[in-house]
């Protein structure tokens, strides 16, 4: 037991610890060579294809966000179009009303001034008429008066009158007409 | 006597942390790690040409999705890291390239003759390791990774620049000296770690592996199967930490001590001077 483990302490003595875990620079360098060998390649005629597919893919994101920022910027402008002209027709609207009131409310005074003044003619004809027809029928009423007077007056003194005798009788008559 | 001469014949599976020596072509030993790493360096081109292949072609498969998602999604990690596009375009290819080498090898290592196909002989050996359960493997993609991390801070502050955030004059900043001493033992640190963490993760995951199959014995091909989910779960995690750790560790580079980040990556975004 005791060469056996003495023997083993001896081998383990002349081990470095490099040998232990069994690093030899050979191997090393071999594995080196073939990871760089392998980075080569994949450097070389892997990653750049990898790359490229990613910048296009990139590209294609960053274009459609650009499109649909565009498109977003576009539907904003047109909204402010649309409410642009939404506020325009609105305002030629009001307008429109407005001077329609206006004119609606000119032409109403304008008609009713006209029939005011073509009311106050009617009157004013319709006055001079009636003074006129009143005028007529005082004459008339007078002519008549006379008439009767004068037939009376013969009928009561029996004898023509002179046209002085006459004319006296007429007037006290038409005085006494007047004051009763 | 009978059940111990019966133990004691039980054939043990042999676990050796060095990778062993299958046959020897002149003077080149051939290990079965090598043999493993053959394969896995072919699984992982034969992925990405046919993935480039698929695109060329306008086909497309779930394959082809997962190899594309897997890259594109790495590809914007760099980005994220180390904040510049064209500088990250050309620092992508060797985290991307190790995270894929690193995760075909951890898995195929999984495989269930890896470590269970012995040689015939009184001291059997297995033919087929894991790549990277040989530490000249995890040894040689770490110094990889340091160097070019090295490499692009010598072309981000300059050659004098990237020396002189290890070594200072003493006497004009001893606290300087020291953090450059410090930066030193980091930067070995940093490499033994992202080494010796691969190689513990999958030199452990084979044992264990192989230790599940030893003691279940017939019943292996049940109890061996959340163990390798488990490990290829696990092969992802070391694949994905030695990918973000190389990133970072490109990207600390990159930075000297006392200026913000944003200084130098305005001030050296492409390193060749373009």
């Amino acid at each position: 037991m005791i060469p056996a483990v003495t023997s083993l302490a001896a081998e383990v003595a002349q081990k470095t610890i490099l040998e232990e875990l069994g690093i030899d620079w050979q191997l090393l360098l071999l594995q080196m060579v073939a990871f760089l060998l392998l980075l080569f390649v994949l450097t070389k005629f892997v990653f750049p294809k990898l790359n490229a597919m990613l910048d296009k893919r990139e590209q294609a994101i960053a274009d459609s966000l650009k499109a649909a920022a565009d498109a977003e910027k576009n539907a904003l402008k047109a909204q402010a179009d649309i409410e642009q002209m939404l506020k325009g027709a609105r305002r030629d609207a009001d307008e429109i009303l407005a001077s329609a009131k206006v004119e609606a409310n000119a032409m109403i005074d304008q008609a009713e001034k006209r029939s005011q003044e073509r009311a106050d003619q009617i009157i004013a004809a319709a006055e001079v008429e009636l003074q006129n027809e009143v005028a007529k029928a005082r004459v008339a009423l007078q002519q008549e008066t006379l008439t009767l007077v004068a037939a009376a007056t013969e009928k009561v003194i029996g004898s023509v009158v002179t046209d002085k005798v006459d004319e006296q009788l007429i007037r006290s008559a038409v005085e006494g007409i007047k004051i009763a | 006597m009978t059940l111990l001469s019966a133990a004691a014949d039980v054939k043990k599976p042999h676990i050796d942390i060095a990778a062993d020596t299958i046959f020897q072509l002149g003077f080149f030993k051939v290990t079965n790690s090598m043999l493993m790493g053959v394969l896995g360096y072919a699984i992982v081109l034969a992925a990405f040409f046919y993935t480039v292949w698929c695109l060329k072609h306008g086909r497309k498969n779930h394959f082809v999705s997962v190899m594309t998602w897997g890259y594109e999604t790495l590809y914007q990690k760099v980005e994220g890291i180390i904040g510049d596009k064209k500088l990250a375009r050309k620092i992508a290819p060797l985290p991307i390239a190790l995270f894929f080498t690193i995760l075909a090898n951890y898995w195929i290592g999984i495989l269930p003759f890896v470590g269970s196909v012995s040689t015939m002989g009184s001291h059997p050996l297995p033919i087929y390791r894991g790549l990277l359960a040989d530490m000249n493997t995890t040894f040689a993609l770490a110094i990889i990774s340091m160097v070019t991390a090295q490499i692009y801070a010598a072309r981000a502050l300059g050659f004098w620049g990237n020396v002189g955030r290890y070594i200072v004059n003493p006497f004009r900043d001893p606290i300087g000296s020291f953090v450059g001493l410090l930066e030193i033992v980091s930067e070995l640190s940093r490499m033994l770690a992202l080494s010796l963490r691969l190689f513990g993760n999958v030199f452990a995951g084979e044992v264990l592996l192989i230790m599940v199959g030893f003691l279940t014995s017939y019943a292996a091909g049940v109890a061996l199967l959340p163990f390798m989910l488990f490990e290829l779960f696990i092969g992802f995690i070391q694949s994905y930490v030695f990918f973000m750790l190389t990133t970072v560790f490109i990207s600390l580079g990159l930075v000297s001590h006392g200026d913000p980040p944003e200084k130098h990556l305005s001030e050296h975004q492409t390193p060749s001077g373009s």
